[in-house]
C-alpha cells in the first residue's frame, strides 16, 4: 500500500438551515502556508468550525497526515481534543483568568503533561516568541501584539500537526497590522507542518500565503499562488480586493526606491521612513498615449502586458519596469488602441501612493 | 468625564445639569418608595429596640442558643455543599445537554422556590420517612432514619435552598462565552477539563452568589425543617425553630437568637459588599 500523503487533504460540505451551504475542497502541503480569502459571509468560519471539530461535517472528509478526522462516509468523527490542530482563534480567546505561562501550558498539561515540565516547556514559547518578562501578566493586560504572539505560542505548544489562523491580525489597528503581519510570517515558517491562514484582507494573503483559495458564497472561485490571483482576477470581488498594486520598497524623504526594479516613484507621505509597503489603486493609475504634462509626479513609459476585461472596467497589466495594474473604461481603452505590446505613458499622482511600515 | 474641552466647570451647561438631579421626583413615585423602604427599617428598629442589651450575652451563651447556633451552621453549611455538589452538575447538565423532558426537570428543580415549604417537608416525610417509598428499604435494610435527625435537617434544607444555586448557575452557564471553551477543546482539553479549568472559573462570580443565596436561604429554613426533621433541642432544632419556640416561653431568648441571625446575616452582606454593590 502506498504511504498516505502528508498535510492537510479535506473536502467539507456543510448546509445551514438557511440555505447556505459551503463546499470546499483543499489540500495543504506541510511546510505551506495556504490562505482561504473571502468577504464576510463567505462560510469561512465554518471552515475553522469543522477543521477544528467543533462542527461535524454534512459531507466529505478531513484527513490530515496518515490520520482520518471526519468523514461521513466512513463515520469518522475525532472530537476537537483529540485532533491536534492548533487553532489560533480571531479575539485570541486567551483564558483571561490564567497568567501567559498558564495559557501556553494549558494544552500540554490538559494531554498529562505534569505541570512542571509543561511549565519549563512554556518558557521556551516564550522566549522563541518574544514574551519575555510577561510570564506572569494576565492576557488583559497585554496589547494586541502581545495577544497575539501569546496564542500563536499557546497553539504551538501542544506541537500540533496543522496550525490553523482565523483571522490573527484582524484584532489589531491597522498601524500594528502592517508591523505584526511581518513577524507573523516569520513565525509561521518555524513551523513544519501545514498553514492555513484566513482571512478576508488580501494583504495578508498575499504576503503570509504560499497559495491562495478564494471562497465567495460557500464556493471556492478561484485558487493559485498570490501573484497568479492578482494578475488573473477571476470575479468581480477578486478583482476588487486583488487588484490593489502592492510593492514593497525603502522610502527617503518621499522617494520610493522599489524592490527589484530600478524604479523610483514619488510619494507625498515623506513621514514613514524605511522598509515600507507601497499601495496604489488600480483607478489611481491614469494612461496616455504620449508623455504628459500636468500635476502627476510619477510618469513612465511602459507598455501593456494584457487587457482584462472586467465588468464595466478593463484591467490593463503594465509590463516592466513596475508590474502594475491600472482599471480604465473599456471606451478608453478603444479610444487609446491598446494592444499587448502598445508603449504606453503611465501617471500617479504623489498623494495616490500610499505606503505604510512594512 | 463627557466635559467637552474649554468648557470650565460653573458654565450654564454643567449648572443645568445640576439643578435638574436635585429636582423632587413626582411624589406617587416617591411615597411608595419611602414606604417600601420603611417595610424592611421599622422591624429591624423594633427588634433592636425591643433588645434585652445588658442579659444579652448571658441570653446567647445560653445552652439552648449556642446549641441551636451550632446546629444552623452545621446544617445550612452542609446544605450549601451539597448543593455545590449535585447542584453545579444539574445546572451544567441542564444548560449543555438536549434531552427529551429538559422542560419537566428544569420545573421540577424549581418547584420548592415556590412551593410552601411545609409541603415540601410534608413531601420528603412520605418520600424519606420510616413508610416512604425510599425511606423504607433504607430502614428495612440498614436500620437508619432520616427524619427528625440533624441529617433529616441537612437534605430539608438542601431541598429549599439548591434551587437557588442550580438557577443563579444555570443562568451564568447560559450566558458564558462558549469560545474559551473551545480553544480550550482544541487545545486537548477533555470536556471534564474544560469544565473544571475553563468554565467554573469563568463563571466563578455567579457561582459564589448562588452559594450566598442557597446557604442563606438554608440558614432560615423553618417549614420544611419542622415537618420533616421535627423539633428536637440539640438534635433538629435550629435558630429559627429556636426563635419560634421562645417566642411562647421566654420573649427575651427569642429577641437575643433574631438578634444573632441578624448579626449573621449583616456580616455575609459585608463581606459580600465589594462583589455585589460596588458594581
Amino acid at each position: 500500500m502506498a504511504p498516505e500523503p502528508l498535510g492537510l487533504d479535506c473536502h467539507v460540505v456543510v448546509r445551514r438551515t438557511n440555505g447556505f451551504s459551503l463546499d470546499l475542497a483543499v489540500t495543504i502541503q506541510p511546510g505551506e502556508t495556504l490562505c482561504l480569502l473571502g468577504p464576510n459571509g463567505a462560510g469561512k468560519s465554518t471552515v475553522v468550525e469543522v477543521v477544528a471539530g467543533l462542527v461535524p461535517l454534512d459531507e466529505g472528509h478531513i484527513r490530515l497526515n496518515d490520520r482520518l478526522l471526519d468523514s461521513t462516509d466512513d463515520k469518522v468523527f475525532i472530537p476537537p481534543e483529540a485532533r491536534r490542530i492548533g487553532v489560533v482563534f480571531q479575539d485570541y480567546l486567551l483564558f483571561d483568568h490564567l497568567d501567559v505561562l498558564a495559557n501556553i501550558a494549558f494544552g500540554p498539561t490538559s494531554s498529562g503533561t505534569p505541570k512542571r515540565v509543561a511549565r519549563k516547556d512554556a518558557q521556551g514559547w516564550v522566549g522563541k516568541l518574544g514574551l519575555e518578562g510577561l510570564e506572569h501578566h494576565k492576557p488583559g493586560e497585554l496589547s494586541g501584539g502581545q495577544a497575539q504572539r501569546v496564542a500563536l505560542a499557546r497553539a504551538l505548544a501542544v506541537r500540533p500537526d496543522l496550525l490553523l489562523l482565523d483571522e490573527p491580525l484582524a484584532a489589531l489597528d491597522v498601524g500594528t497590522r502592517n508591523r505584526l503581519r511581518r513577524t507573523l510570517g516569520q513565525h509561521l515558517k518555524t513551523f513544519e507542518g501545514p498553514r492555513l491562514l484566513i482571512t478576508h484582507d488580501p494583504t495578508d494573503a498575499f504576503l503570509l500565503a504560499d497559495t491562495v483559495v478564494v471562497l465567495e458564497a460557500g464556493r471556492v472561485t478561484q485558487r493559485g499562488t498570490p501573484a497568479q490571483i492578482r494578475r488573473h482576477p477571476a470575479t468581480p470581488y477578486v478583482a476588487a480586493v486583488a487588484g490593489t498594486n502592492l510593492l514593497t520598497g525603502t522610502n527617503n524623504g518621499g522617494t520610493l526606491t522599489i524592490d527589484d526594479v530600478a524604479h523610483t516613484l514619488a510619494t507625498s507621505d515623506t513621514q514613514t521612513g524605511g522598509r515600507v509597503l507601497i499601495t496604489v489603486h488600480p483607478r489611481a493609475i491614469a494612461l496616455h498615449p504620449s508623455q504628459p504634462h500636468g500635476s502627476p509626479r510619477n510618469t513612465w513609459l511602459t507598455s501593456v502586458g494584457a487587457i482584462e476585461p472586467l465588468g464595466d472596467t478593463v484591467r490593463i497589466l503594465l509590463a516592466d519596469p513596475l508590474p502594475l495594474t491600472a482599471d480604465i473604461t473599456p471606451s478608453a481603452a478603444e479610444a487609446l488602441g491598446l494592444r499587448p505590446g502598445s508603449p504606453i505613458w503611465a501617471a500617479v499622482k504623489a498623494t495616490e501612493i500610499s505606503v505604510s511600515p512594512a | 468625564m463627557s466635559q467637552h474641552a474649554g468648557t470650565k466647570p460653573g458654565t450654564a451647561k454643567s449648572r443645568t445639569a445640576r439643578r435638574r438631579t436635585r429636582r423632587m421626583p413626582p411624589l406617587v413615585i416617591l411615597l411608595p418608595a419611602v414606604l417600601g423602604a420603611l417595610l424592611f427599617a421599622v422591624p429591624l428598629v423594633g427588634l433592636l429596640g425591643r433588645a434585652p442589651w445588658r442579659q444579652l450575652p448571658t441570653l446567647i451563651t445560653s445552652d439552648l442558643v449556642v446549641e441551636s447556633i451550632r446546629l444552623s451552621m452545621i446544617t445550612s453549611l452542609a446544605a450549601a455543599a451539597i448543593s455545590v455538589i449535585l447542584g453545579v452538575p444539574l445546572a451544567w447538565v441542564l444548560s449543555r445537554v438536549n434531552f427529551p423532558a429538559k422542560a419537566l426537570v428544569r420545573a421540577l428543580v424549581t418547584l420548592p422556590m415556590v412551593l410552601p415549604p411545609v409541603v415540601g417537608g410534608a413531601a420528603l416525610l412520605f418520600a424519606l420517612g420510616r413508610r416512604g417509598i425510599v425511606g423504607q428499604p433504607i430502614y428495612e435494610g440498614t436500620g437508619f432514619l432520616l427524619p427528625f435527625s440533624t441529617w433529616g435537617v441537612i437534605v430539608a434544607n438542601t431541598f429549599v435552598a439548591m434551587p437557588f444555586l442550580v438557577i443563579t448557575v444555570e443562568g451564568a452557564l447560559n450566558n458564558a462565552d462558549r469560545r474559551p471553551e473551545h480553544a480550550a477543546a482544541t487545545l486537548g482539553a477533555s470536556r471534564l477539563a474544560v469544565f473544571t479549568r475553563i468554565t467554573i472559573p469563568a463563571i466563578s462570580p455567579s457561582l459564589i452568589a448562588g452559594l450566598v443565596l442557597a446557604w442563606a436561604r438554608a440558614l432560615g429554613e423553618f417549614g420544611a425543617t419542622v415537618t420533616f426533621a421535627g423539633n428536637l433541642q440539640g438534635r433538629t432544632q435550629t435558630l429559627p425553630l429556636a426563635v419560634f419556640v421562645a417566642l411562647e416561653t421566654d420573649r427575651d431568648t427569642a429577641v437575643a437568637i433574631s438578634l444573632v441571625l441578624v448579626a449573621i446575616s449583616l456580616s455575609v452582606l459585608i463581606l459580600l459588599r465589594d462583589r455585589w454593590w460596588s458594581r
